[in-house]
């Protein structure tokens, strides 16, 4: 241990009176004092630290290293402490110890409510996921005292948020890129609900989520919003697979998961009952729908929608997402083509951008432009003028292969107009109360028969449309609530 | 020039064979009535009489078969999902006679896909086992064990085609003189003809009305054409599930695992029936069935059909000397999941309290051994009686068990553990982990059973079986009195459940 840098010294010996006032307290909650020999670790650590324990391996790393260690690192380094008395513990600190992690300050939160929005609060923009995760989150902060958290780059460790990115939360909005982090406190979670209201798939994030999930005495809960990836392969990116089978690894050691529709619940049970295979029990996992909170367009984007979308006097059937294999917008263009053919008159809109494997559907595209047909695309719309075009459509298609919820067709729902969706899973769940017709998405007849449907029957169309605006509102707030009962209120208690 | 054919394509001899591989398609399709003559006229003329009638029959929207079928037979490769259901729609928007010269001039435009210079034979109403892996390989772990042990106890019984697939795994073909025998008769050394193998050319091998089974993981390149078979063609598919470890246990097994394992699940779900090789495997794949629902779909039926534990033929003889010195045997590859790293480590608390045995180790070295490499070097390195024997034959691996102590097997995740049932079959008392698979054998007798994420159940088991002669005495009379599983049975309920039975859906 020759050319250890002064910066090191220094930042330990502060860490180590965190560290041994966080097991002091430990000890005075009643855990039985297990000590094995510990003659290996500084004086300060040799009263409080078992070396051989695998959650004061955790802790010990985390506070005085700064970073998180991974499941093996923490799993050696206990194993050999038996032998060393510790001596292998304190080495693995030197060693993992950088100058950077040096420089940070490191706090110990215990007993708090911490919430990782390490991907929302880096960015403006709005996925799915990241719609969800800010809402939520924006209104837990608005109701519960909690602890906002990201992670140093690298994922080397968890940390406060920055005053831009609690910004980029709470308003949905701040200056997209501020290199602010470095500076930002480090914190430890001991005895924390500690909540991910995102995907965390990254998976250097995975690896330590895991380790923290299984080895120390945090509690922790996630929303759970498909297994797509698993499930669908063949609809997403070659190699993402692998990254969410990491996430589900450490997800396996998770107290709780809310998924955000049954269908997503249903996916999620199945895998956690192929853990029977390892002997581990799972994560409990419970439904918490999505809600959708439909917006009233005003008069400025009702008319540029209107100028946007409507051609001539026809009606519009507009769909809604992104143009990869699994949202099926090749067979949408195939039930249109059909019912041209019969002579139906109705212009056809996608709003969504270019994804994975989505040239197909592009060139498609250009064929039925090129005869004359009444189709487009739109990439980038406002939200205004998107529910603008909810109303404006006279029924929306959403014949989707697997979805965790299918926002689209809540949307469209929520906007009081028809939608077309597949007839089973999140889709169904949402067609169940009313407002929809559903589809075989596997059958590009059973689409046009229920399209044409839409477009020459009154009758239906006009029930279906009252239906929709008869569906109970489910808001955001109400979704906040019931997922902060489930995953924070509801948790097991502290062991 | 073709890499796969390694010479140049004749266009009179492609057309030939097109020729061919269209009637063998309106055969099944149209009766031979639909053949009519042609003899004389020259090479394609057959092709494109048979192709309007074939284009006519794929009209009907409800004829998936029918296409699946024209398109395996036009392109040498069966179609993917995507390349189906585009054909569909295109057949739906075209004129006849426009789509009849389109199909040929895709062919013409597109030989590649899969093999367009070989003639095809058809399956019809039979079974057909892609046997691809073991038939090109000599790995003999797990999975070609249990291929070797019951296809070739099939094909003695049974009708059966072994198939392997083309190198573009787009289509299956026969299996070659050597490759046969690499399935049927392994570890022997068959005479094979020289002439015969140098006249061998393989023909394409397309199931019809049957059933189609699959006894290994597939290579990842088939996965698109084999959903497409089970969903479209009117063939049943059927498979052995050996475990979900890539994706239950993804952080063991290196992320091009996980990825190629997704990509075989696209081929699960769609597939009719799936004989999980335990209650454990069984369980893992029916979860995955469970969540399908989610997309509409049922997910294959589920059953347990449990792998044989007949301990290996080299096993008869006298029993071994046992050492004055207790051997503790770890079997297993070392990579992540299989544990020994845990065993090490108890085994090195127990030197410490002076306990005096020898670990022997037998199991090459897996996709990443960092771990376990440093805690041999270690324990090597303070001179404990280690021994890494690596990968051994089968005859030296028995003569290891038999003169063992006990086997410790404490795996993380197995479908089956074919090498504790081994060692019990043998004789030998084996400490295993107490949930799953390995958790099912150890019902039977003969097993110490421990979490094996826990080190100081593992040192139990250990310290009480090199110290308490008894107990061990105890556990080497329950592995005699454990009924055997055989190789005959398991090919046998295998069969029924996954071919024979009527009520396949």
């Amino acid at each position: 241990m020759a050319h250890i840098p002064a910066g090191h010294r220094a930042a330990w010996a502060s860490r180590m009176q965190l560290l041994r006032a966080v097991l002091l307290d430990d000890r005075r909650d009643g855990e039985p004092d297990q000590r094995r020999a510990a003659g290996g670790l500084p004086d300060a650590l040799r009263d409080v630290v078992d070396p051989c324990n695998r959650a004061h391996v955790w802790l010990t790393l985390a506070v005085l290293t700064g970073r998180l260690p991974d499941r093996t690192t923490v799993v050696e380094v206990a194993r050999a402490d038996e032998f060393d008395g510790g001596l292998t513990l304190w080495r693995a600190v030197v060693d993992l110890t950088t100058r950077e992690s040096a420089g940070w300050t490191v706090r110990v939160a215990v007993d708090e409510v911490l919430v990782d929005l390490a991907h929302t609060a880096s960015t403006v923009l709005t996925t799915g996921i990241q719609r969800v995760a800010r809402e939520t989150a924006r209104r837990w902060l608005r109701d519960h005292a909690l602890t906002p958290v990201s992670w140093s780059h690298g994922f080397q460790s968890i940390r406060e948020l920055t005053a831009v990115e609690r910004e980029r939360i709470e308003q949905g909005r701040a200056e997209e890129d501020v290199d602010a982090r470095p500076e930002a406190t480090v914190v430890v979670p001991w005895h924390c609900r500690y909540v991910v209201p995102e995907l965390a798939a990254e998976p250097a994030r995975s690896a330590r989520l895991l380790a923290l999930a299984e080895l120390t005495p945090n509690r922790t809960g996630v929303i759970g919003f498909d297994c797509v990836p698993i499930t669908s392969a063949e609809t997403t990116h070659t190699g993402f697979a692998a990254v969410f089978a990491g996430n589900l690894a450490a997800i396996r050691h998770f107290d709780r998961v809310a998924t955000i529709s049954g269908a997503a619940a249903a996916e999620y049970s199945g895998w956690r009952s192929s853990l029977s295979a390892i002997g581990v029990s799972g994560p409990l996992i419970e439904a918490v729908q999505l809600p959708v909170e439909a917006a009233v367009p005003d008069a400025d984007d009702l008319a540029a929608a209107s100028s946007r979308f409507l051609v001539g006097g026809l009606p519009l059937v507009l769909v809604v997402g992104s143009h990869e294999p699994r949202k099926n917008h090749l067979a949408v263009l195939h039930a249109a083509e059909l019912l041209w053919r019969e002579g139906l008159q109705f212009s056809l809109s996608f709003v969504g951008g270019n994804a994975w494997g989505s040239a197909g559907f592009t060139r498609r595209v250009l064929d039925l432009q090129r005869q004359g047909r009444p189709v487009d695309t739109e990439s980038r719309l406002s939200d205004g003028r998107l529910w603008a075009a909810y109303r404006l459509a006279r029924c929306t298609l959403f014949p989707s292969f697997n979805e965790g919820f299918g926002l689209p067709v809540a949307e469209s729902l929520g906007a009081g107009t028809p939608v077309i969706t597949s007839s089973f899973g999140s889709m169904a769940e949402l067609a169940a109360e009313g407002g929809a017709l559903t589809c075989d998405p596997h059958d590009d007849h059973s689409l046009a028969d229920a399209l044409r449907t839409l477009l020459t029957d009154d009758a239906v169309h006009a029930r279906l449309s009252e239906e929709a605006r008869r569906r109970p509102t489910r808001t955001w707030d109400m979704y906040a609530a019931e997922v902060w009962d489930f995953l924070v209120e509801r948790g097991p208690a502290d062991a | 020039m073709t890499r796969t054919a390694g010479r140049r394509w004749d266009g009179a001899d492609l057309l030939v064979v097109l020729d061919q591989r269209l009637s063998v398609a309106a055969h099944a399709l149209l009766g031979d009535d639909a053949l009519g003559t042609t003899d004389g006229q020259p090479p394609g003329v057959r092709a494109s009489a048979l192709v309007a009638q074939l284009i006519r029959l794929c009209q009907d929207p409800s004829r998936s078969d029918a296409r699946w079928l024209l398109l395996t037979a036009a392109f040498g490769a069966f179609p993917t999902v995507d390349q189906l259901k585009t054909f569909g729609r295109f057949l739906e928007l075209t004129p006849l006679e426009i789509a009849e010269a389109a199909l040929l001039a895709d062919v013409l435009n597109d030989p590649r896909r899969g093999r367009v210079d070989l003639p095809m034979t058809l399956v019809d109403g039979g079974t057909l086992v892609d046997v691809d892996f073991c038939a090109r390989n000599d790995t003999h772990t797990g999975i070609h064990r249990v291929v070797r042990e019951t296809i070739p106890r099939w094909a003695a019984r049974h009708d059966v085609t072994a198939v392997a697939w083309v190198d573009k795994y787009t289509v299956f073909r026969t299996l070659g003189p050597p490759e046969a025998a690499r399935v049927f008769d392994y570890g022997t050394r068959p005479h094979i003809d020289a002439a015969g193998e140098a006249s061998y050319r393989p023909q394409l091998v397309v199931p019809w009305r049957s059933v189609v089974v699959l006894s290994e993981v597939p290579d990842p390149r088939t996965s698109r054409c084999l959903a497409a078979l089970a969903r479209y063609s009117g063939n049943r598919l059927s498979l052995i599930g050996y475990d979900m470890i890539p994706i239950t246990s993804a952080e063991t097994r290196p992320p091009s695992d996980s990825v190629a394992f997704a990509g075989y699940l696209t081929v699960v779900k769609h597939a009719h029936r799936l004989a999980g090789i335990s209650r454990s495997a069984a369980a893992e794949f029916a979860g995955f069935a469970a969540s399908v629902t989610a997309q509409g779909l049922a997910g294959p039926e589920v059953r347990e059909v449990q792998l044989a534990g007949e301990a290996p033929r080299a096993a008869a003889g006298p029993p071994a000397p046992r050492a004055a010195r207790p051997v503790v045997l770890c079997l297993g590859t070392r990579e992540p999941h299989k544990n020994q790293r845990a065993t090490l480590h108890a085994a090195e608390r127990l030197w410490r309290e002076g306990l005096d045995f020898e670990v022997r180790l037998v199991g090459g070295p897996g996709w990443s051994d960092t771990v376990i490499r440093r805690a041999i070097d270690d324990l090597l390195a303070a001179r404990r009686p280690v021994t890494v024997l690596g990968r051994v034959s089968d005859e030296k691996l028995i003569e290891e068990i038999r003169s063992a102590s006990f086997v410790v097997f404490a795996s993380l995740h197995e479908g089956y553990g074919l090498p504790v049932a081994e060692a019990l079959a043998t004789g030998t008392p084996v400490v295993t982990s107490n949930f799953g698979s390995q958790a099912e054998i150890a019902e039977a007798g003969g097993c110490l059973t421990v979490d094996p994420r826990d080190d100081d159940a593992i040192t139990a088991a250990l310290r009480r079986l090199l110290t308490d002669a008894d107990e061990l005495e105890r556990l080497r009379r329950e592995t005699a009195a454990r009924p055997v599983r055989t190789w005959d049975e398991y090919a046998d309920e295998l069969w029924e459940f996954l071919v024979a039975s009527e009520d396949m859906p």
